[in-house]
């Protein structure tokens, strides 16, 4: 990881639909010191519409040439990600073109500076417990540069939860997709409902107050779909999603406005109230 | 002039694409590792990754090009992890919708979320747009489209019929 500024990518789901966990990741940087640069310019790595199988290899190079080369006239020798498939899409396409940038996850960073995260806490997540959902993008695709656990049972968010305080559980499906499914979300939804009833049904049995979540588009899913998953087969769910920049930034002090709270379809305001005391 | 059955010529596109090159398609050995770790055949039982990769090494393009199952997959990568020959089905998958989408050969709906997608990158920079959301300045939009034209994104969108005036 380079001593350099990080050239920070924006996710395009929480562009649209999580604007202000967009920004936990920058809040974390600038308390803890960590320099970025947010360029403005940056586009979407296409990475949604490329596995969802509507956007061609080609286009998903050149796009992304122009923004390696945004992040190389900003001084920044490395990108970081706050999604699992923006991750996995610049890996892709940086080791296509020989490209010597290096391709970092945000949770990648928040677990190298996690004794340095403990020590600056508001809060802490003490008595919380919680499961952890690793984006396959993350461990599935360049399963060899997984580093924490292994790539069929990741550890990185367990890590960072655990260093804040959690407790972390087990669960069977840990290994299951979320269920978004790229084209199935943007289609007829079959999938995501199925999986991520699957999912959830198992994180229930050993009812964790919070699913912590790497990926925008693992909290899209598992955060919209409880509601309609309930309204179809009764059962309730009602367990709080969040992304890890947004837990981390709100245990250092970010405000529940200032991580977008209430763009949540399943509430997280109790857990909240419960954390901060 | 050879007479090629209709499929083939997708066929050696699906050798020849890049992607294909760094991945074991060739190796497979039809353990059906693939399938029996797929979250997408729990959703859709007559969907199976290795009688894909199955058809595509026997030559049977045509079907699958034409039907609904390279549309199953979500795209989660379990069998890229699990596949004991380095043989990565989900890869596979993608580079034949992109055929699919170019021969013309992709349902309607497909081609609308193509449209959809392909309107908020060419026009605002990012693959989803809400009221409000983030979208590249204007100049970045056109910095943007130069690259898009290089990938030939503008000519993708043209052969699926998408009307971006």
């Amino acid at each position: 990881m380079s001593e350099k500024r990080h050239y920070l990518f924006k996710s395009c789901v929480l562009g649209a639909y999580y604007p202000k966990v967009e920004e936990c990741l920058r809040i974390v940087f600038d308390r803890l010191g960590i320099r970025y640069f947010d360029d403005p310019n940056q586009s979407s790595c296409t990475g949604h519409g490329y596995h969802s199988g509507i956007y061609p290899f080609k286009s998903t190079l050149e796009v992304n040439r122009r923004n390696f080369s945004l992040a190389r006239d900003a001084g920044c020798d490395d990108i970081v990600t706050s999604c699992a498939t923006s991750y996995a899409t610049l890996k892709e396409v940086k080791n296509f073109l020989g490209d010597s940038i290096e391709v970092f996850h945000g949770s990648d960073v928040i677990h190298k500076n996690r004794d340095q995260i403990r020590g600056r806490l508001e809060h802490s997540l003490e008595g919380v417990r919680l499961v952890t959902h690793h984006g396959c993008h993350y461990a599935k695709i360049f399963y060899k540069d997984v580093k924490v656990g292994a790539p069929e049972h990741p550890m990185l968010l367990d890590e960072i939860a655990a260093s804040l305080g959690a407790e972390v559980l087990e669960y069977k499906e840990r290994g299951l997709c979320c269920g978004m499914g790229f084209r199935h979300l943007l289609l007829d939804q079959e999938y995501c409902k199925k999986i991520a009833e699957r999912k959830l049904t198992s994180m229930k049995k050993v009812k964790p107050d919070l699913i912590l979540v790497h990926c925008p588009g693992c909290l899209l899913t598992l955060d919209y779909f409880q509601a309609i998953l309930e309204k179809e087969t009764g059962v309730e769910f009602k367990i709080p999603v969040m992304h890890y920049a947004e837990l981390t930034a709100m245990l250092l002090g970010a405000s529940p406005t200032e991580i977008g709270a209430a763009a949540h379809h399943t509430k997280i305001d109790r857990l909240i109230e419960r954390i901060k005391g | 002039m050879r007479r090629m059955a209709i499929g083939q010529e997708s066929l050696s596109e699906v050798f020849e694409d890049p992607r294909i090159e760094e991945i074991g398609l060739r190796r497979c050995l039809q353990c059906g590792r693939c399938t029996g770790s797929c979250p997408a055949t729990y959703v859709f039982s007559e969907f199976s990754p290795r009688t894909i990769v199955l058809e595509i090494l026997e030559g049977r393009m045509d079907d699958l090009l034409k039907g609904d199952l390279i549309w199953a997959c979500g795209q989660c990568y379990t069998c890229h992890l699990r596949c004991p020959r380095g043989n990565s089905p989900a890869t596979v998958i993608l580079v034949l919708r992109e055929l699919a989408l170019i021969h013309g050969y992709a349902t309607d709906k497909v081609k609308e979320i193509a449209e959809r997608c392909g309107r908020s990158m060419w026009e605002r920079g990012v693959n989803f747009y809400e009221e409000g959301a983030r979208e590249l300045p204007v100049e970045a939009v056109a910095d943007l489209q130069e690259a898009l034209k290089k990938g030939e994104y503008d000519s993708f969108l043209k052969r699926i019929g998408a009307d971006l005036s």
